[in-house]
């Protein structure tokens, strides 16, 4: 039997690199009591139930201090300012129902992007020019070009962005990944990420657009169509407006897989697939597909998305065993199972963003990059990209990512990016 | 051609669609996507979507196949043309255009252009195609359009990057033209980037008014990065230079440091410099951030040189980021040095740098530092301590543990632990029984982690010698772990066990069950099973919580067994949901044997909740066998509601099979001259002429309980089919007889929609119930497919329209017969024509 500690030694040297921008650089000294020119001020855009999961968490630091609140619905607006008003013990929390109005308040130096997909990488790049430090929740795009442009702006600006992959600062899935590279399963060739399928709606027809909200803006950058309720509730769900499990959840997957085969500024190299499209299904994207990414190694990562809700995991798989993260239980199995007892007493689930909110903060103050920088987030979020293309055009892909275009195929680059619908422009 | 004889490739992707078949199939190609244009033509939201789906196939397909993507884009470039084509046409057409789209399209597009309402989508068409006829196009168009639409092209032509459109965007800048026009020129200039652009985009930003300030300087500083990677550093510094000006806004100064940094070079060092000595914090924080991309020690001295005259916070910044850059022999003394900073800040950033670049030496001063320090330089010494490295470091750590004081050495052992010194485990030893508790249970902790089977022996005396104290848990976590390191062959639970038959205090012997049940095994389970039955209390209910909570699904029986004996309530309770959680897990079980052990259980369920509880675990099962142990429950008044919620859960995961293949008759029979097939669909009757009688296509399988889909169309003034189902056929007379769900419509006074009725088909020949008209109304397509979902069970008979529960009826008629064939209807009389297609049946019993 292969002795533990061997292997533990050579997970913690392995884990090392990354460890090391662990520090934090706000000592618990300032934290307890922050005075107010120490905090950073912050606004949220888009006030939907991702953003009160997150908002939550932000919560729980005193070093942010909450000025302000948007959103294009009306009801929610009204909701989150209430909630930032009792965190706050005032009632001086501004509210918005154009973000470029919040961009342009001076007093804010972060902002918290929870819209909808469209609007990610546009608020988020608006943001970066008005100054401010940059939370957005993922994907980070809508589609390849997008994410570049978000890297980009955050370098021309010298922004501190944090993608909201959160897992990447949650304890099982860095004990995986800690694990996977410190060689213990032996070498690593397979990613299996299994997601949950896409659900089949029936069509609605338009609708006058419901009280308070600016629909308009809603809309954003995609192309218009008429207000219809399925649109609204699944936008998820259309490619105008987003591109299913595959992009929304797929990307923290993708992130995870990049991140434990050491992959961060680069991709796999070859996608192919099946996906399975229902014909009378008002959404256009498919209800269940399995893609096959390649790595210019050999090394795969399987994204599959059927199955319901809970059934999702990553799982690595290596010549001397594998590893799996259970994401709804935050459960780890792994082969050989001794693996296991190395694992710390930390556990805190998938849903936990503390960590991932504290190296933004740390970062705020040091102008370091976070843990989920836009690169890396842009090269995670374009696998779930590209194997949306697989699906959409229904054949195999290659891929060339040093040059960010796929090889000798002019129909697939016509995927990378969209023209944006006036007044927004990238 | 058809899609069968088509050679795919290896790695081609194969695209599977659930309930469609290839559109684009048979020897007319041209034909067949014709159709499909010509079904979207008129297409409003809300419409069926099969009619876009089906085109987003056809774009699938013709990707395979050379030659059919031109007769594509002409057929689109031909509907999209037509003022008839409704507008959400249009935008679904323009949509795919931009996938199928050439040069040849250039003409359709341009005039899109010209008319408001289609502009925008001949710029979604047109985006990818980046073909220089298609730039000159849009080039040419941009006078003769309103002004929005000039915008929306030049916005375009940003965003395809084409350095062609260059002169174009700078004449429209210096033409006066409106603020919008004139900032959208600036950002599609500032896009594309050449250093033609550089000089005009200046002027226009510094003549420009202040309201567009910001559009302006993001074009510029785009227009720096562009030129800079098309080589032109000394361009790009220029631009930076002007933007790092004094009276620039802070963010458009922190922009032009940054982009000056990134270029690298002396200049890039010299603009950290002059930063470092300005008056502006923010820029001394990005500064020293991003001097971690220039590489040398010449950088590393000049950094050095600049700590002394920066506050704290800089400072401590800059120390994290010296000690990243690895020039050791020049970093290390001013860590060192920084040890002994006055401000805390400071000396706690040099002592985290330590884990970098500190070694065996430091140990000492680290552990000094965690025993006296305040609370955050005791954190920081804790985590240079945990990750510090080099020769010795090890030794000198295992040794310092034992000299540490109480209050410090839990945090040491977790760092001992951490770190997989194996060399500390006679001293985890000794810890472990010592006084003091926390050193104890970290101890015992660290000894799971590191200790090895030959321990085990050590551990079981250890967790005897302290049976009584709160350290007892630990020691037992303790032993699972090193105990779990032995291979199974050479039975983990084998020394437990033996110590075990050994001990007669109660409390050692629940504490060695407790360790059995984490060892988990055959073995061990043999041995709880027979303590489960144990005279004394204690052990009897430590046995049987380590037998409910059992990770195997090995541990069925035992349960089952524990079950069917007496049981204490709270047990009986906790056995039984460790019996229905572990029959939820595969455990490479038959379906048939899990459903035995739900029977099992269900047998001997007494109360309520117990009933509640092994119905949630059944409602997992998807077979007709869990169907058949669930039904009776129905009838139970206290669990009907979870005994449905069960039916239902089990229903919707027993697979269906179809019963018609979309392009075949096999598996039917009867009517074969009225019944033909249609593009994919069983279809009847003519609309030309009267149908001269009833006809009936039947199954040969016959069913008692079961769900049916099947969607349908009717058409015609006679409207009437159905779907016959627990029917029989009487050969001799022709005749059909049985329950069927109508379809059609009953004209007069009070008409009545006859889609999901219940009705007696050649028995009692009556209505047996009318669907609820209300919902029908809501749902129901008129003249359109629509699907039906038929469900009998028992006595019971339920339709849903388009999902809308429209029907239910209970047969009180014990005479009546429940089982029979499935048949497909055509009603005789005036002209009327009926399509069947998508038939899937789930057996239910």
């Amino acid at each position: 039997m292969k002795s533990n500690s061997v292997n533990r030694r050579r997970f913690l040297q392995a884990a090392g690199a990354s460890l090391v921008s662990f520090p934090s650089l706000i000592p618990s000294s300032i934290r307890a009591g922050t005075p107010p020119s120490d905090r950073v001020t912050i606004g949220a855009i888009g006030l939907g139930p991702r953003c009160e999961a997150v908002m939550k968490h932000f919560f729980t630091f005193p070093e942010f201090q909450w000025l302000a609140v948007c959103d294009v619905r009306q009801d929610r607006l009204d909701l989150a300012k209430d909630r930032v008003d009792e965190h706050n013990q005032n009632r001086d929390c501004l509210a918005y129902r154009d973000f470029r109005e919040l961009l342009a308040n001076q007093k804010i130096d972060a902002v918290l992007i929870a819209t909808g997909d469209r609007w990610h990488a546009l608020a988020s790049i608006l943001a970066a020019q008005a100054g401010k430090d940059i939370y957005s929740e993922k994907p980070m795009s809508l589609t390849i070009e997008e994410g570049r442009a978000v890297v980009s702006t955050m370098k021309r600006y010298g922004s501190v962005y944090q993608c909201g992959h959160q897992r990447r600062s949650v304890d099982s899935y860095r004990f995986q990944n800690e694990i996977v590279r410190s060689g213990r399963i032996g070498r690593v060739h397979t990613v299996i990420a299994q997601n949950w399928e896409n659900p089949i709606v029936k069509p609605s027809v338009p609708q006058p657009v419901q009280p308070g909200l600016d629909y308009d803006m809603w809309l954003g950058p995609t192309p218009y169509h008429p207000f219809t309720p399925t649109r609204f509730r699944e936008w998820n769900n259309y490619w105008d407006t987003g591109g299913g499990t595959m992009i929304n959840m797929g990307c923290h997957y993708t992130d995870i897989a990049q991140w434990g085969f050491d992959a961060d500024h680069s991709g796999p190299i070859r996608y192919e697939g099946t996906a399975e499209f229902v014909a009378d299904n008002a959404l256009d994207t498919p209800v269940r597909a399995e893609v096959t990414c390649t790595y210019d190694d050999g090394r795969t990562l399987i994204m599959r998305c059927h199955g319901t809700f809970p059934d999702r995991f990553i799982r690595f798989e290596g010549t001397e065993g594998w590893i799996q993260v259970d994401d709804e239980t935050d459960q780890i199995t792994a082969d050989p199972p001794s693996i296991l007892r190395i694992r710390g007493s930390r556990a805190r689930g998938w849903e936990a963003a503390g960590d991932h909110i504290r190296d933004f903060l740390d970062c705020i103050r040091s102008r370091r990059e976070t843990i989920c920088s836009p690169e890396k987030s842009h090269r995670a979020t374009t696998i779930g990209h590209i194997a949306n293309t697989c699906c959409r055009l229904g054949r195999s892909l290659e891929w060339d990512p040093a040059a960010e275009r796929f090889v000798n195929d002019a129909e697939a680059d016509r995927t990378i990016s969209r023209s944006m619908r006036p007044p927004w422009r990238l | 051609m058809s899609k069968t004889s088509r050679s795919i490739p290896a790695a081609a992707a194969i695209f599977l669609l659930l309930s469609f078949t290839p559109v684009v199939q048979g020897a007319d190609t041209r034909d067949a996507i014709g159709r499909v244009l010509e079904q979207l033509q008129h297409y409003r939201y809300g419409d069926d979507p099969s009619k876009e789906r089906a085109l987003e196939q056809v774009v699938r397909e013709v990707f395979q196949e050379p030659g059919l993507k031109e007769v594509l884009e002409e057929g689109i470039l031909r509907v999209i043309a037509q003022d008839q084509t409704s507008l959400p046409a249009k935008r679904v057409l323009s949509r795919q255009l931009s996938s199928v789209g050439s040069d040849r399209s250039l003409p359709v597009v341009r005039a899109m252009l010209m008319v408001e309402e289609t502009a925008d989508l001949a710029c979604t068409a047109i985006r990818g195609l980046l073909t220089d006829k298609a730039t000159e196009m849009l080039h040419a168009v941009l006078g003769q359009v309103p002004e929005a639409t000039q915008i929306r092209i030049i916005n375009l032509l940003g965003e395809r990057r084409q350095p062609a459109s260059v002169p174009v965007l700078i004449a429209r800048l210096s033409s006066d033209p409106s603020e919008a026009l004139f900032v959208s020129a600036a950002a599609a200039l500032g896009k594309i980037g050449t250093e033609a652009a550089v000089r005009p985009l200046g002027e226009a930003r510094r003549g420009g008014s202040p309201a567009l300030r910001t559009e302006l300087t993001e074009a510029y500083l785009q227009c720096a990065q562009a030129v800079a990677v098309q080589g032109k550093p000394a361009l790009a510094r220029q631009i930076y230079r002007e933007l790092g000006a004094g009276q620039e806004p802070l963010v458009v100064r922190r922009a032009a440091l940054v982009g000056m940094i990134q270029l690298g070079g002396p200049e890039a060092l010299a603009e950290v410099s002059r930063a470092l000595k300005g008056a502006d914090s923010p820029l001394k924080s990005v500064a020293i951030a991003e001097s971690v991309r220039l590489d040398g020690s010449e950088v590393t001295r000049q950094l050095i040189s600049e700590m002394d005259s920066l506050e704290a916070r800089h400072q401590a910044q800059l120390l994290e980021a010296l000690v990243q850059r690895g020039d050791e022999s020049l970093v290390r003394p001013v860590v060192v040095q920084a040890l002994e900073a006055e401000a805390p800040l400071v000396q706690e950033a040099a002592i985290r740098s330590m884990a970098r670049i500190g070694d065996a030496s430091a140990v000492g001063l680290l552990i000094d530092i965690a025993e006296q320090g305040e609370p955050s330089r005791q954190q920081a010494a804790l985590f240079a301590l945990g990750r510090i490295s080099g020769p010795g470091v090890d030794a000198a750590l295992v040794k310092s543990v034992a000299g540490a004081g109480p209050k410090l050495r839990p945090a040491l052992i977790r760092i001992v632990e951490d770190r997989g010194l194996t060399e500390a485990v006679p001293f985890l030893k000794k810890q472990a029984v010592g006084e003091d508790g926390e050193s104890a249970v970290a101890s015992l902790r660290a000894l799971g982690a590191l200790a090895g089977p030959s321990e085990l022996p050590a551990l079981l005396e250890i967790l005897l010698q302290r049976q009584d104290s709160a350290v007892s848990r630990s020691a037992e976590a303790s032993v699972v772990a090193v105990a779990r390191k032995v291979r199974p062959e050479q039975q983990p639970a084998g020394a437990v066990i033996s110590l075990l038959a050994r001990q007669s205090q109660p409390a050692a012997r629940s504490s060695l069950l407790r360790v059995l049940g984490g060892i988990g095994g055959g073995q061990s389970l043999a041995v709880v099973q027979d303590a489960a039955r144990d005279g004394n209390a204690e052990v009897r209910d430590s046995a049987i919580r380590e037998a409910a909570a059992w990770k195997d699904p090995q541990a069925v029986p035992v349960l089952a067994g524990l079950l069917a004996g007496p049981l204490e309530p709270t047990h009986r309770t906790l056995v039984l949901r460790g019996y229905v959680r572990l029959l939820q897990l595969s455990a490479g079980r038959s379906a048939e044997e899990t459903l035995d052990w739900y029977r099992k259980g269900l047998n001997s369920v007494v109360t309520v909740e117990e009933k509640k509880l092994m119905l949630s675990g059944l409602a997992g099962v998807g077979s007709p066998g869990a169907m058949a142990l669930a039904r009776p429950f129905l009838e139970d008044e206290a669990v009907r509601e979870e005994a449905q919620v069960a039916v239902d859960r089990i229903i919707g995961k027993i697979e269906a099979r179809p019963l018609f293949d979309g392009k075949s008759l096999d598996g039917w029979e009867g009517d074969l001259d009225i019944f033909r097939l249609e593009e994919g669909a069983i279809v009847a009757g003519s609309l030309e002429e009267n149908n001269p009688r009833s006809g009936y296509l039947r199954t040969r399988l016959t069913a008692r309980d079961f769900e049916l889909r099947v969607t349908a169309k009717l058409a015609g003034p006679g409207d009437n089919g159905g779907v016959q189902f627990r029917s029989r056929y009487d050969q001799e007379k022709n005749k059909m007889s049985g329950y069927q769900v109508d379809m059609g419509s009953l004209k007069g006074q009070q008409p009545i929609n006859l889609w999901g009725c219940l009705y007696d088909e050649g028995r009692r020949s009556k209505l047996l119930v009318i669907a609820d008209q209300e919902k029908l109304k809501r749902v129901f397509k008129p003249g359109d497919w629509n699907q039906m979902v038929i469900r009998a069970v028992d006595n019971r008979i339920q339709v849903w329209v388009n999902g809308e529960h429209t029907t239910d009826y209970l047969e009180q008629d014990d005479s009546i017969w429940q089982e029979g064939i499935f048949a497909l209807q055509v009603h005789g009389g005036p002209p009327c024509k009926v399509w069947y297609k998508d038939i899937w049946l789930k057996q239910l019993n």
